[in-house]
């Protein structure tokens, strides 16, 4: 009868009524117009019908004011109450289940938590500044990352000499302080003045004198380094991290004022800087203890850098003050940079100079090198990490879904009851969201084990990492927002679906309705989630063999039973005459512990990612060109397994005041003398004056990525006219590359304990020797390769994850659908329908889903596989083999998700199937 | 009914005809009841919406009525008052009827 009211008076009134007489009242209308329609025609009731309608909005709409209004007021009372019923109501409801609960929660602690995860790093790492006082202010003068030591032009400049640096600092008086620092931290022996206490080592920094003062630090303990300790001739001070304070002195007061010795050197404890400062630059093993300046050349002898005018290896950060114009300091800097290098000996660069030039950049968070390192991998993840938030989404919403359709007869009875779709709409959102917050409950626990998981993943031999994988506020509002939006999104459409229930449905049985609507919005869901997985696990796929090929790659050295013992650079001690005898004691003591084949030194190790290189001169050309070397002791290319190819290596022979002899490797001969014989050439740093006796295969020093370096490798204890002249330039009796500070040692097989013994050996050679780590060569490239591992093994655990969420999804809606139609299934089996059959049928839907999700997932895996190509190795990013492996896995493991149901419907007896309600 | 409550003109029109129709009171009968009376059009949302705040002051309530005894017969909601309302109805005329003594209209 209601029908009889036009449909846009229906909906006036409909809207403005409220819902509890809004059917009455349309009824009475309905009956009141057929009366008057009898009486005076259709036209007159039609009138009728419009005028009642306008007439009657005023009074439903004040009514339903009124009643809001109360609504309001009484809040606190019955509207909470209410909702008080409904949060028990929902929270009953989900313990009845467990096991759909213990999945839905699951599955978004494994969504939230990773992107959690990912995003607690990105805050720590990326996004906060120095935990400094305003550290807006800082900024750093110089903008490129040129760590260590150069000598030379750098075009724009970052690395300083301490001399440049006070130019610039008295240049520009923007700068309420400018501080500078050494680039790299430096290995510090420190020795205990009750000589009981054997000396160890710290990470060291040498800092100027306002360092301090210019970070506004206040200290945890004593005081920290002033102007006064930068001046030349100064007692030695040290400043120890609140870390080392922890770890090293046990937190006691009286470690401040203490007497020790650094580098041999007496010196005094006299502060401990705040808790939580690790110095200027974010980075894994930050400074133990810092240092000034001026007393670099004491506990450095053999360096001196603080004296070496053109010696740059200071970083500068100060605080500027406000409104300062950045490209008026700039160019003031430049100017005062050119006419610094115009004061010193550059020789062949002077015409270089009009093209030095300094920028200043914003250092709120200090020197970036950790955060440039890691930032592209720490985006890469969150991209992976949203796309299986977007799975388990997608999974929730088709588990939800399936529910709301499981318990059509309970909402099809309360809507019978008068529930209103409103409520019931609000119920099925509470139901979802308190699945979303349990499950951010549950991901921020997964997320701290998984950023502690990826720190010590991404940081392999990293003793400490100051990075703090507590989640911060930011990061749980963060899980808390994503799962409020979560339940939200995904709740709302199954509530919807599930709300959109007829009364009449609870007059017939649920089990008889044919309709589903929330199949073909399940079916897409699936098809996403096949989609993102495949991308996922090809990705992984494509990472993982590209860990595969970097790690077994032929680094022309040997891997297997190799170990690098690094030094401390504390030899510098040792007087020139005193060199000979005991490098040569100490390759013999090595090669006699039990179970070592050899032992060689070198400045520095294979695949340790260190690099030396210089401009050399070779006989017969005539411009200098660059290439890198590297200082060997005899036995060196044995040890580590680098294959001669011609001539003949270094020996014991090739000592100081025989002819000057060299060994270059393959890609150096090819450069410099193409096909020509090497052996018998002639080259040299400044005149050609070592012959070049051997050539060894190439191999990786610094970057496992890039192909070899051109190298070339001097005897140990043979002094070039360079090594010489650098020497000399630094008040030096011999240079610092005739110290060694890698030992690589090879043993007969796998060997434990072996760092005991060579400590041992090496404090019976000479007390001063002190050894800083020994890790295996497997360790050392495993290092080499940490953020290319931590990629790879988080994406096959985000692969994992997708695929197995995306397998549940695709098990669920097939066991919904064998559910549903139960009745169905055992009709056609009772008119003669063969298993098979059956299991065709149930099986066709799921097909078509995988199918529609691989047609969806492809383009997407060969865009990820473009994006992806710049950080693979050996592999390219539309690997073939790899996507063809990621299909069969998805292949086999929807088949197995899918097979499992399907088998089910086809071992059902018909006569029950067919009893079944 | 609480102290110094008033009922509206309109609210006593609706609870007189409820008063009037006894058991037949149901958004028709009550709409025609005033109408007629009054001889004033009356919107039958005025009607409801006035229903419904009575209900709410507990002067008045409903019923279902059984199904009326034809095809797919409709379900009607009988209103009737209830005592606190037919007191409140006692109360508010006779104060009127006081209100009005020695008043004449010219």
């Amino acid at each position: 009868m209601p029908d009889r009211v036009p449909r846009l008076a229906r909906w006036i009134l409909r809207l403005a009524a409220g819902a509890e007489h809004r059917d009455a009242l349309l009824e009475d209308l309905a009956e009141e117009a057929a009366d008057l329609a009898r009486a005076s025609g259709p036209a007159a009731a039609r009138r009728w019908i419009r005028r009642q309608a306008l007439a009657s909005l005023r009074p439903l709409l004040l009514r339903r004011a009124e009643t809001a209004g109360a609504l309001v007021r009484n809040a606190s009372m019955n509207g909470w109450r209410g909702f008080g019923s409904d949060l028990s109501a929902a929270s009953r409801r989900l313990r009845d289940t467990p096991g759909f609960t213990l999945v839905c929660v699951l599955t978004l602690a494994l969504g939230i938590g990773g992107n959690t995860a990912v995003f607690t790093l990105i805050d720590r790492v990326l996004l906060k500044p120095l935990p400094v006082p305003r550290p807006a202010e800082l900024y750093r003068v110089g903008d490129t990352d040129a760590c260590c030591v150069n000598s030379g032009l750098q075009g724009s400049f970052s690395l300083f000499s301490y001399d440049l640096y006070t130019h610039l600092r008295d240049a520009a008086p923007q700068f309420t302080g400018l501080a500078a620092f050494q680039a790299n931290t430096r290995t510090v022996t420190i020795g205990h003045a009750d000589g009981a206490t054997p000396p160890e080592t710290l990470n060291g920094a040498f800092v100027s004198g306002n360092y301090f003062q210019m970070f506004e630090l206040v200290p945890a303990a004593g005081r920290l380094i002033h102007g006064a300790d930068d001046e030349r001739g100064a007692p030695v001070v040290a400043v120890l991290s609140h870390n080392a304070w922890t770890q090293r002195f046990q937190s006691r007061a009286d470690a401040v004022g203490r007497r020790i010795s650094l580098n041999g050197v007496p010196a005094t404890i006299v502060g401990v800087a705040p808790r939580g400062f690790y110095g200027e630059s974010l980075r894994p093993d930050p400074p133990q203890i810092w240092m000034a300046i001026a007393s670099e050349p004491l506990l450095q002898p053999a360096a001196k850098l603080r004296d070496g005018r053109g010696q740059h290896w200071l970083y500068a950060i100060g605080r500027l003050k406000p409104d300062t114009a950045i490209p008026a300091l700039e160019s003031q800097l430049t100017a005062t940079l050119r006419q610094w290098l115009g004061t010193i000996d550059l020789s062949r660069e002077r015409g270089e100079i009009s093209r030095q030039t300094i920028t200043v950049i914003p250092a709120a968070a200090g020197v970036d090198n950790l955060r440039n390192a890691v930032a592209p991998t720490l985006r890469a993840l969150q991209w992976l990490a949203g796309a299986v938030l977007l799975i388990a989404c997608a999974n929730l919403a088709s588990l939800l879904l399936a529910r709301g359709t499981a318990r059509r007869t309970e909402t099809a009875v309360r809507v019978a009851l008068g529930a209103s779709r409103f409520r019931l709409i609000g119920q099925f959102l509470l139901e979802s969201i308190l699945l979303a917050c349990a499950g951010g409950a549950a991901g921020l626990a997964v997320s701290y084990v998984g950023a502690r998981v990826i720190i010590n993943l991404a940081f392999r031999g990293a003793t400490d990492v100051p990075v703090d994988p507590t989640p911060s506020t930011l990061v749980v509002l963060f899980a808390f927002g994503a799962s409020l939006v979560t339940g939200a999104l995904f709740g709302a459409a199954p509530a919807i679906v599930g709300s959109r229930t007829s009364p009449i449905d609870a007059l017939r049985g649920a089990s008889r309705i044919a309709s589903d609507r929330g199949g073909r919005l399940r079916g897409s869901l699936i098809a996403l989630q096949v989609a993102l997985s495949l991308v996922l696990i090809t990705c992984a796929g494509l990472l993982g063999r590209s860990l595969q090929q970097l790690e077994l790659q032929d680094f022309g050295v040997a891997i297997p039973s190799r170990y690098v013992v690094t030094l401390a650079p504390s030899l510098s001690m040792v007087t020139p005459e005193e060199l000979p005898s005991m490098y040569a004691r100490m390759q013999e003591q090595l090669a006699r512990i039990p179970g070592v084949v050899n032992a060689a030194f070198s400045l520095y190790a294979p695949m340790s990612g260190d690099n030396w290189s210089t401009r050399i001169v070779v006989e017969g050309r005539s411009t200098p060109e660059a290439a890198s070397w590297n200082r060997v002791s005899p036995r060196y290319f044995e040890t580590v397994g680098t294959p001669l190819l011609r001539g003949r290596a270094l020996t014991e022979q090739d000592r100081p005041g025989s002819p000057l002899v060299a060994v270059v490797t393959q890609a150096f001969a090819a450069r410099f003398f193409g096909t020509a014989d090497p052996i018998g050439r002639r080259i040299g740093q400044i005149t050609p004056e070592i012959e070049i006796v051997g050539v060894v295969a190439d191999a990786k020093y610094q970057d496992g990525r890039r192909a070899p370096r051109e190298m070339f490798f001097l005897p140990y204890l043979q002094e070039t006219s360079t090594s010489r002249t650098r020497a000399a330039a630094g008040g030096l009796r011999i240079d610092r590359s005739h110290y060694p500070q890698a030992i690589v040692l090879q043993t007969a097989g796998p060997r434990s304990g072996l760092e005991a013994d060579v400590r041992r050996v090496l404090a019976d050679v000479d007390r001063r020797i002190t050894v800083r780590s020994l890790v295996s060569m497997e360790e050392q490239v495993a290092r080499a390769f940490s953020l290319d591992r931590l990629t790879a093994r988080l994406t096959l655990a985000f692969g994992a994850v997708a695929l197995l969420l995306a397998c549940l999804g695709l098990y669920g809606v097939t066991a919904y659908s064998v559910a549903r139609r139960t009745r169905e299934i055992g009709v056609r089996m009772a008119v003669g329908a063969s298993r098979g059959r059956v299991v065709g049928t149930i099986l066709r839907s799921a097909i078509g889903q995988v199918a529609a999700g691989v047609a969806i997932g492809m383009p997407l895996t060969l865009m990820a596989g473009r994006i992806l190509a710049s950080r693979l190795f050996g592999v390219t990013g539309h690997d073939p083999l790899v996507i063809a492996a990621g299909l069969a896995l998805l292949g086999v493991s929807a088949a197995i998700a899918a097979l499992l149901p399907a088998a089910r419907a086809a071992t059902m007896d018909p006569v029950r199937a067919l009893r079944i309600e | 009914m609480a102290k110094g409550d008033f009922l509206g003109e309109f609210e006593i029109y609706v609870m007189l005809a409820l008063a009037h129709l006894g058991p037949d009171a149901y958004g028709v009968t009550i709409r025609q009841e005033i109408t007629r009376r009054t001889g004033r059009e009356v919107a039958i949302g005025a009607v409801y919406a006035t229903l419904s705040r009575l209900e709410a002051k507990r002067l008045v309530r409903h019923t279902l009525s059984d199904p009326l005894p034809v095809q797919g017969g409709r379900t009607r909601k009988h209103f009737t008052l209830t005592p606190s309302g037919a007191r409140a109805l006692a109360h508010a005329t006779s104060m009127l009827a006081r209100m009005m003594q020695g008043w004449r209209h010219a």
